[in-house]
């Protein structure tokens, strides 16, 4: 499936950005993933080395073994989800409306579309030593209406997407003058 | 004295599987359906599913010459006999 389809492209609009988070931000989750991994590996060799006759029971070792596959499988879908939640985060800004799309967990998505001539105003919250070296950050867009406020969390280069939102949104509100 | 099989164990370690791959398999749909099936989700997918195949590889490995008829003690009057004290006078 593409995007076009996703976001039922409409024949006059084209799509100016597709952003995601920046990369870096999914770095903790990886290092989470690796310690994590790692767990069963020192419960190993401390039971090996305090209890080696319980390692080698009939009874005990097929449970372990099973035990730590359930544990290592379980890490797997941990990160897994937490990829999905970070990948499909995801923000389009065409020429004529801009669309949120963000994954909560497993079982839940949302959508929100705001065409751009309601956007009223565009803010940059870049934070942290990271964010600022690496320059990604928040762009707030809010507009007229409380409830359809926007937020693209962790983007790259987000001065230059704020001045191309601006703009595409002066155009858009000319056209709908007009 | 309550016992068990030892293959009751494996028959739950399968119900975990299949809960595994349903999620999993839930997750492939959403990349697909999101239209995000870029390198990197198809990268994250193949390790994930590659890790997942190792894993269930050696767990068959490390339980050849298991013996699945091994019964578990579940619950044995004796274990309570002993946390409370009380003597089998039969």
């Amino acid at each position: 499936m593409n995007i076009a389809h996703v976001i039922n492209q409409k024949s006059y609009e084209h799509i100016e950005y597709m952003l995601r988070r920046h990369p870096i931000t999914f770095i903790p989750i990886f290092v989470l993933f690796v310690v994590l991994m790692g767990v069963p590996v020192i419960v190993y060799f401390i039971i090996n080395t305090l209890f080696p006759s319980v390692v080698s029971g009939s009874v005990v070792y097929p449970i372990l073994v099973l035990s730590a596959s359930i544990y290592a499988l379980s890490m797997y879908l941990f990160f897994y989800v937490r990829f999905i939640e970070y990948y499909l985060d995801l923000w389009v800004i065409t020429n004529d409306r801009l669309l949120d799309m963000e994954q909560q967990g497993l079982f839940s998505r949302s959508i929100k579309e705001l065409d751009l001539y309601r956007i009223q105003d565009v803010t940059v919250n870049i934070q942290g030593i990271f964010s600022t070296l690496l320059n990604y950050g928040n762009i707030h867009i809010k507009t007229a209406s409380t409830n359809t406020d926007i937020v693209f969390h962790d983007v790259s280069h987000p001065d230059v997407i704020q001045k191309d939102l601006i703009r595409l949104s002066e155009e858009d509100r000319k056209y709908h003058q007009e | 004295m309550l016992t068990i099989p030892l293959y009751i164990i494996l028959f739950l370690y399968l119900a975990f599987l299949s809960i595994f791959f349903i999620f999993s398999l839930i997750n492939f749909y959403h990349i697909v359906m999101s239209a995000s099936f870029t390198l990197a989700s198809f990268f994250m997918s193949f390790f994930v599913f590659a890790m997942t195949i190792l894993t269930i590889y050696f767990t068959a490995q490390l339980l050849t010459g298991v013996n699945w008829q091994i019964p578990i003690i579940v619950l044995d009057l004796d274990w309570l006999s002993r946390v409370f004290g009380i003597h089998n006078s039969f």
